[in-house]
């Protein structure tokens, strides 16, 4: 018998003590890597949603609010948009509407958004996104729509569905799914045409999509925009950004927060499990001492159960922990899984992983250190006296 | 000789008293003997086989295992004789109840470094001279008291030590097993001629043993 084999018998012959001490040890990690996974994606979810337009001067009316993709309070003509790319530097202007839908008996955020674009403009909004295979762009003033892979999939619906929108018909001849953009996911975009005419806005739109031409910046051309043009707001990526950054910022802070507490509650218990755990084994070191194990030996058993117990309860606890993120991604955060499993390396982390891993083992080590030490200095024949 | 204890005592302080346990205890043992030290609970057998096994330091006095000076030695020292020279058999037998018999017995052989198949081999001879060779897989708890007994004196014999300390080996056996153990402790001293320190308050099982100490007041006082 090796001492290994001794340590690796003890922890299986004492079944009980194991699964209760494997299960603290899995909680704790899965609290903290489900909340830490949870929350990384989160973040990488809001980040890189919130990458519209990029390059692009946006033009609103004067005073309204712009929020990651479309304003609110924002209606200018439509023949605002000849002005605009009469501006020197201005490559093209591209007008659009945007009317959300709300359905407040079931949640505070737009059940959909109706998106009017000119015919073949539609990359200003999707960037380099087509509709999946099998579907294309609405035709020209058509009433055809493509819609966005969430909708698609909540309400059935395929490339030939039909669908009525204020009374009027429509005919599904696309689905979008984008990547991480919850936003396009709740989509129906149509012509532009079709849009002003199904919901009355007759020569209005809600914005302008200013592409400038090369080598002119877009402060520069956002400047000259609101010179030559009253009442409107031309906003530059940076603008638009400052819109939401504080709000990212806020949300930062809190799940960072909330990541040192899971960590902290985390770990906390681990350690007083582990404590429990070399404390309920005090007789039997303290009989291996006077038999007259070294110091190294019983630093070893010790260490090495510590160990043992956290590795194989830290990989428990991280694959439940990844579960519980996917679940709560998926069902609280109504993420498709499709785009959860395409970006399943920014759930899994592995620096955060790794991160835990090592605090884990480390925390296992010094405890163990400390309690070897602790036993080693009180003698055998004392503990063994206290525990008659 | 194999131990030479030269006024030995102990002094345990408490926050208002000393409680002085061993007064002055001089003792001499020869290699293969069979010692006996008798007295009443609480009179310091524990306490003085501790010291002799170097599991605990005497608060003054001299003590020579094998001719070295115990208060010359380290921790390092100390515990390498406890492995390899002395044995304890423990009143309450001091098994380790996750291990089977045979594990208890490989256990001071596993931590002398000594190769599996030679530890197994051993142990399943030791384990056949405590009469337990169909006992060799149980847990501790599926022995008897007896029977963990045997287990333990087997253990204290893994490493062929030349001194093995018993304290109370018979306190929780019946007449019959009391018999057995001290008659297996006789026959396996004989067979290696190891020299066994016996702390009993028991006079009955003392009757073939080569010399019998009492241990009152902290002294030591031959019977024999």
């Amino acid at each position: 018998m090796h001492i290994f084999t001794m340590c690796i018998k003890n922890i299986f012959r004492k079944r009980a003590r194991t699964i209760l001490c494997l299960t603290g040890f899995s909680l704790c990690i899965m609290l903290i890597v489900s909340v830490s996974s949870t929350v990384n994606f989160t973040m990488y979810f809001i980040e890189n949603s919130n990458l519209f337009y990029q390059g692009k001067i946006v033009v609103v009316s004067k005073n309204s609010y712009f929020i990651q993709i479309a304003p609110i309070g924002s209606a200018l003509l439509e023949k605002v948009g000849v002005q605009i790319e009469e501006v020197e530097g201005v490559k093209t202007a591209v007008p659009a509407i945007f009317v959300y839908s709300i359905s407040p008996k079931k949640r505070f955020l737009p059940t959909n958004i109706t998106v009017g674009i000119p015919c073949g403009k539609w990359n200003v909004l999707t960037g380099p996104i087509e509709p999946d295979k099998g579907g294309r762009w609405p035709e020209n003033n058509s009433k055809e729509v493509v819609i966005g892979r969430y909708l698609a999939e909540r309400n059935n619906l395929t490339v030939g569905s039909k669908i009525t929108i204020r009374g009027v018909n429509f005919t599904v001849v696309g689905i979008l799914s984008p990547g991480l953009s919850s936003v396009l996911s709740y989509m129906i975009i149509m012509p532009l045409k079709v849009a002003q005419e199904v919901y009355g806005y007759c020569g209005i739109v809600h914005m302008f999509i200013v592409e400038p031409i090369e080598g002119v910046s877009e402060e520069e051309l956002a400047e000259r925009i609101e010179e030559k043009i009253a009442n409107v707001d031309a906003l530059t990526t940076n603008e638009r950004n400052q819109f939401t950054q504080p709000l990212l910022n806020d949300f930062r802070k809190w799940s960072t927060a909330i990541e040192i507490f899971s960590f902290i509650i985390g770990s906390f218990f681990i350690i007083v499990l582990s404590l429990i755990n070399v404390y309920e084994r005090r007789r039997e070191i303290a009989i291996i001492n006077s038999i007259g194990a070294a110091k190294h030996q019983l630093i070893t058993i010790i260490v090495l159960e510590v160990v043992f117990l956290c590795l194989i309860g830290g990989a428990i606890g991280t694959v439940l922990g990844l579960l519980s993120s996917f679940i709560m991604l998926r069902w609280l955060g109504k993420i498709a899984p499709k785009i959860l499993l395409e970006h399943l390396w920014i759930v899994i982390n592995f620096p955060m992983l790794l991160d835990v891993f090592i605090s884990l083992l480390a925390m296992g080590t010094l405890l163990g250190l400390i309690l070897a030490f602790g036993m080693l200095r009180k003698g055998a024949i004392n503990i063994l006296r206290e525990e008659i | 000789m194999i131990i030479k204890a030269i006024k030995l005592k102990k002094y345990y302080k408490s926050s208002q008293s000393t409680i002085k346990v061993l007064e002055e205890i001089n003792l001499q043992v020869e290699e293969g003997e069979l010692i006996a030290i008798v007295g009443p609970s609480g009179s310091g057998k524990t306490t003085l086989l501790n010291i002799l096994g170097l599991l605990d330091n005497p608060t003054s006095g001299e003590l020579y295992i094998n001719g070295k000076n115990a208060a010359n030695l380290s921790d390092k020292e100390k515990r390498k004789i406890r492995l390899h020279k002395i044995g304890f058999i423990f009143q309450n037998f001091n098994l380790i109840s996750s291990l089977t018999a045979l594990e208890n017995v490989e256990l001071p052989m596993a931590l002398a470094g000594i190769p599996s198949k030679e530890q197994r081999k051993r142990a399943i001879q030791l384990l056949k001279a405590v009469k337990l060779d169909n006992k060799i897989n149980s847990k501790i708890h599926e022995l008897s008291m007896g029977e963990a007994q045997r287990v333990a004196i087997a253990r204290a014999f893994a490493n062929n030590s030349s001194i093995i300390l018993a304290d109370e080996p018979t306190a929780q056996l019946d007449y019959e097993n009391k018999m057995n153990i001290i008659e297996l402790l006789q026959k396996l001293r004989k067979e290696r001629n190891t020299t066994v320190i016996v702390a009993t308050h028991d006079l009955n099982i003392t009757k073939d043993f080569d010399k019998i100490y009492e241990l009152r007041n902290g002294r030591l006082a031959s019977l024999t």
